[in-house]
């Protein structure tokens, strides 16, 4: 077990390598141009070959390649073009936003999927059963920002329950969570859905399995079957695809963010994006990337800790 | 990911498969009913300059913000150009941007992941390790790197699409080569003499068949999602080209006002990613009941 | 069970249902001390120093923190007084003096304001080594020079009778002046962070793209502004942005996204404030490439356009057709009789086409802001333009990107906005052969104009500037360099308990200091 632990912990730096050079390749070989961006409608070629100077973008592409290495090594992510402030700075300031919103998303996620999934398989075949079913095809194939513009008009704009927009302030907890609960819904809601069937499919196979049929001639009571026996081993595929579901997670948080305003790095993202604010950019990709690699060890780890029949060499 | 198919199945049995399938599905009628919906869908895209009572891009300054009515029947946006037409082309250029885009990271996906499964170790890590960098990409990040650095419109939109596929579909083939490579007939095979080469077309590329099948069924409804999703981002299709994502997109302004522009594409798009799910179920069951759909995504 | 999961089932709802009782209630940050006026903005801008920044976010938020020497009122675009209480101009039209008001103190503590800071302020846009955005509109003044503290007088190398606008606190913001002490002390970086004016708000923080705080000024000059604090909220969707404004959760909102306001105009406790504006909407068109050098196809492309459709589909009636010789009414020179507004007339536009020679269908693109409403004008030009056989496909692109495009002629024709002055020299000046690219964004190549751009410029006499003006408009109805298609309204949001908010819709900010809320 822990020469795999190691062995997983010490791949991440050349994956991390990787997705750095990746995105510097891609973003610099971007049409556009971040000078333009800048000057607006007040662009001459002169301006903007004294900014492009000014962030070293007129050197050769290697030069400015193995400088941004360097940086990123020692924790530099170079300057902001749009705000002139560091853009480790940036994200560091919008980080905790986006890592609310995540988590609360796979919280509600897990903690409302599973349980629907059960209820569903317990309850296999009848009417519950196939509305949920119905139900969470519904939700996996609606698009996130569809969801989230619905819950927002409703709840915010027709009820008023909820604040629209923003993440509150953390120096009042409760706003934090007020702002938190739509966007962590439309974020959950294809999620959940997926949990709920994933569950149910498992746990239908797996309570057709000899070890409950065993447990069920012993004479254990059902909820004991379906709890202890039988969850605990449908749990495992979930576990494992938990992983792939922080992917979407991350990645549905740049549309979500984007749809309720939220201060975040995934809109950090796409305001960059079309502002051509390469550092930015890049900075923003790398630590989305790279938070999704870390929780994509986690579960494994996890799924490594849980599944006795695993072995690792 | 799907694991390794169960059953393996030579090439010879295809034709005999396909008429199982057609019993079986006769008798599953929501997988009927979608691959009803989806032939619709294919006779809509195909006919579509036909089927339209307008068209897509005719404006009519008179006709701005129409409820749904007999003469238009999902309504008119903002120019009063009628919906139903732009759903109807739309549905053209959807269909094609999850199909097309799917068949890109299909078989850029198998040429990579067989060629990792057969070739040399080191060749095989440094693909697969490749591969790795891609995969740490949440998919639609990916598909916005690569957007940006195409710029809007329809066939960026599909490449992104389909090149941020490539990844996961050489690692699923990837990981079916391997496990065939292990088995009995395809020892069998390479014992009796048969070539590499011979033993990939004959042997492994039928059985991924199977995989490439039931993932890709499932791949489409993704692709018109994230197509989607890049609309809302504006970095996707450009009016007043009409997509469903973008059809839904331009009619997120006027929510309020008009929700019958935004309600009524993105009823279609549940439709359709429902049939394609259906359908995918469908298909995955009859050919392993056993293999784990669950984690295709 | 069954049972046990029913109520598993029944908690889970129930507890959700708790949660979210208890955080909207929540919602709200308790009440400091003070009243706090929310203004939604689509970034935090670029820079807080006028000469290092273009954008409106930046305006709206340093016309709180700096003052000019003169102010316009926001209503009827008059000139007031600002730091200066007088000003006289030589009958030359040369030598302008200001009287400057006394007793004005910098924020942080930088003394008084005096004409030193007029002069810095000027000579810092000049200065090439600066890249101030504003160099060309500052290079107009010779110098500034100082007789004693409280007077300014500036001497201009030609005698130019719009001058008096680059004083006031609107685009060119070359008026709000700086402070000279706090320059030399703090630096550009240190500027950058603690920007001093005189002005009613001071900066307390910023947190790039997501909020700017002003609190009051305890030494403002002028009237104790009636809100303690000012917000300045990132909100870039405009639906969201005009949610929050229902829902409390922001004061004011400059919306310009017509669909959207309409859906508001019958809300309780929102206020849709709609006020026609000094901006302007065309098609530029590039005359050097064909069939566009031929100018009757350019005016009948004019003809094609159902101008008061697009005015009522795209900007929902916020707004009126666009004008033939570009001049508007409320700039200095209109004159309707040969700068009437465009009118829709597809049978002359075909005839004209007829005339034109030129073999039908045109095939083209041309390219648009990726941005509502441009993208929606855009597509509506392009199906009147489509009717009469000139299919050109709109081709929308991010901001950067069309500037650069429009820099390297990389496109025929380009929707384009922009937000004008009440003096219409800088905007008439955009279409002279010294604005064309790369020196300057003339992408039509237009050139008729030239010479009485400079007639107009140097004439000291108003009649007689009158005349060259009306000229000027009459040759640009004629030639058609550009289509201006619609003037938009300028929108904005505002919740109930805002009391005397005038939005000041010449590119500067509001006047916020005059606001009150209701509580």
């Amino acid at each position: 077990m822990r020469p795999y632990i190691v062995r997983r912990v010490l791949l991440i730096v050349p994956l991390i390598w990787g997705v750095v050079t990746t995105v510097f390749l891609v973003i610099h070989l971007l049409p556009g141009d971040p000078a333009a961006v800048l000057l607006g409608p007040f662009a001459t070629g002169e301006r903007e070959a004294a900014l492009r100077h000014m962030w070293g973008l007129d050197q050769p592409l290697l030069v400015q390649y193995l400088h941004y290495l360097r940086n990123v090594a020692a924790g530099d992510f170079g300057t902001s073009f749009l705000t002139g402030e560091p853009a480790a700075y940036q994200i560091l300031s919008l980080l905790p936003y986006t890592v609310v919103l995540g988590v609360s998303a796979l919280v509600i996620a897990v903690g409302a999927g599973v349980p629907l999934g059960v209820a569903a398989a317990v309850r296999n075949g009848t009417p519950v059963d196939r509305l949920s079913l119905l139900a969470s095809l519904l939700l996996i194939s609606t698009p996130s920002f569809l969801v989230g513009i619905v819950l927002l008009i409703v709840f915010s704009g027709r009820l008023g329950w909820l604040p629209a927009i923003g993440a509150g302030t953390f120096v009042h907890p409760g706003s934090i969570v007020s702002h938190v609960i739509l966007p962590a819904f439309a974020l959950a809601a294809a999620l959940l859905a997926y949990l709920t069937r994933i569950t149910r499919t498992t746990l239908l196979s797996v309570l057709r399995e000899d070890y409950v049929r065993t447990a069920r001639a012993k004479g254990l009571g059902a909820g004991v079957i379906v709890f202890v026996h039988a969850l605990r081993n449908a749990m495992l595929p979930v576990l494992s695809i938990l992983g792939l579901a922080a992917g979407d997670v991350v990645g549905g948080a740049v549309v979500i963010e984007t749809v309720f305003a939220r201060p975040g790095i995934g809109s950090l993202l796409v305001n960059s994006v079309t502002g051509r604010d390469y550092v930015q950019v890049q900075a923003c990709v790398i630590v989305l990337a790279a938070s999704f690699v870390i929780m994509n060890l986690v579960t494994d780890m996890c799924y490594a800790a849980v599944d006795p029949r695993i072995q690792y060499q | 990911m799907v694991r390794t198919l169960s059953a393996a199945v030579s090439a010879s049995a295809g034709r005999s498969r396909l008429r199982g399938f057609g019993a079986a599905l006769r008798r599953d009628i929501p997988a009927l009913l979608s691959a009803g919906f989806i032939a619709l869908l294919v006779v809509v895209a195909v006919f579509a300059p036909f089927l339209t009572p307008y068209g897509p891009s005719l404006i009519s300054a008179s006709a701005s913000f129409r409820p749904p009515s007999w003469q238009h029947p999902f309504g008119t946006d903002l120019f009063g150009r009628d919906i139903l037409s732009r759903v109807i082309y739309g549905t053209r250029l959807s269909l094609l941007v999850g199909v097309l885009a799917v068949a890109v990271g299909a078989s850029g996906g198998t040429c990579l992941g067989i060629m990792a499964g057969i070739s040399a170790r080191q060749a095989e890590q440094a693909i697969m390790r490749c591969i790795d960098v891609a995969l740490a990409f949440p998919f639609i990040l990916l598909a916005i790197l690569i957007l940006a650095f195409f710029g809007p419109g329809v066939q960026n939109v599909m490449l992104a699409v389909g090149v941020a596929y490539i990844p996961r579909f050489t690692r699923i083939t990837h990981a079916s080569t391997l496990s065939l490579r292990e088995m009995e007939f395809v020892s069998a095979a390479r014992a009796s003499g048969a070539g590499l080469g011979r033993v990939m077309r004959r042997h492994i590329l039928p059985n991924l068949f199977q995989v490439l099948v039931v993932y890709g069924t499932f791949s489409i409804p993704i692709a018109i999602l994230i197509e989607a999703g890049l609309d809302y981002l504006g970095l996707g299709v450009m009016p007043p080209t009409p997509t469903w994502g973008a059809i839904i997109n331009e009619g997120r302004q006027s929510l309020m006002i008009a929700p019958w522009e935004s309600l009524l594409p993105g009823l279609v798009i549940m439709l359709a990613v429902l049939a394609f799910n259906l359908f995918g179920e469908a298909i995955a069951n009859y050919l392993d009941p056993r293999a784990d759909i669950g984690t295709l995504r | 069970m069954c049972r046990r999961v029913k109520k598993a089932a029944r908690w889970t709802v129930l507890l959700t249902l708790v949660v979210m009782v208890v955080a909207s209630g929540a919602g709200r940050p308790a009440g400091a001390a003070g009243t706090t006026l929310t203004y939604a903005l689509i970034s935090t801008g670029t820079s807080k120093i006028p000469a290092f920044t273009t954008t409106g976010e930046d305006t709206e938020i340093m016309a709180q923190i700096y003052d000019s020497l003169l102010q316009a009122d926001a209503k009827t675009w008059k000139i007031l007084p600002g730091l200066a209480t007088a000003y006289t101009a030589n009958p030359d039209g040369k030598t302008w003096t200001f009287t400057l008001r006394k007793g004005v103190k910098w924020q942080g503590g930088y003394g008084e304001f005096t004409c030193a800071d007029v002069a810095f302020t000027w000579d810092f846009n000049k200065d090439p080594a600066n890249h101030s955005f504003w160099r060309t509109t500052a290079e107009i003044v010779d110098s500034v020079t100082c007789p004693d503290p409280y007077t300014a007088v500036f001497h201009l190398t030609v005698p130019f009778q719009g001058f008096i606008w680059n004083v006031v606190d609107i685009e060119p913001s070359t008026g709000w002046v700086m402070s000279k002490a706090a320059w030399d002390k703090l630096g550009r970086a240190g500027y950058e962070k603690t920007p001093i004016g005189t002005g009613p708000y001071m900066l307390q923080s910023l947190s790039p793209g997501q909020e700017v705080v002003l609190v009051r000024n305890p030494d403002y000059w002028g009237r104790k502004p009636a809100v303690d604090q000012l917000d300045f909220k990132v909100i870039a969707d405009t639906q969201t942005a005009a949610l929050a404004v229902k829902t409390g959760a922001v004061d004011i909102v400059g919306l310009n996204d017509p669909i959207v306001a309409t859906q508001y105009e019958h809300t309780p406790g929102v206020v849709v404030i709609a006020k026609q504006a000094l901006r302007n909407d065309y098609l530029e068109i590039n005359q050097t490439v064909k069939p566009f050098d031929n100018v009757k196809v350019r005016q009948a492309m004019r003809y094609a356009i159902d101008y008061k459709g697009l005015v009522s589909t795209v900007l929902r009636g916020f707004g009126v057709p666009g004008y033939a010789g570009l001049v508007m009414p409320g700039q200095t020179g209109y004159d309707k009789s040969v700068n009437p507004p465009n009118t829709y007339d597809v049978a002359k536009a075909r005839e004209l086409l007829k005339e034109s020679g030129v073999p039908l269908p045109i095939n083209g693109f041309f390219t648009t802001y990726n941005d509502t409403p441009d993208i929606n004008a855009a597509q509506f030009l392009a199906a009147n333009f489509a009717a009469v056989g000139i299919q050109l496909q709109p081709r929308p692109l991010e901001r950067g990107t069309l500037v650069q495009v429009r820099i390297q002629s990389a496109t025929p024709a380009s929707v384009i906005g922009n937000a004008l002055s009440p003096d219409p020299d800088g905007f008439i000046a955009a279409f002279t052969g010294a604005q064309i690219p790369p020196a300057g964004l003339n992408i039509s190549r237009y050139t008729g104009i030239d010479q009485l751009y400079e007639m107009q410029r140097a004439e000291a006499g108003k009649a007689a500037r009158a005349k060259i003006l009306r000229d000027i408009q009459q040759k640009l109805a004629a030639d058609c360099p550009v289509i201006e298609y619609y003037v938009q309204k300028e929108i904005f949001l505002t919740t109930s308990r805002v009391h005397n908010y005038e939005p000041f819709v010449l590119f500067g900010g509001d006047p916020l200091a005059n606001v009150t809320l209701a509580p």
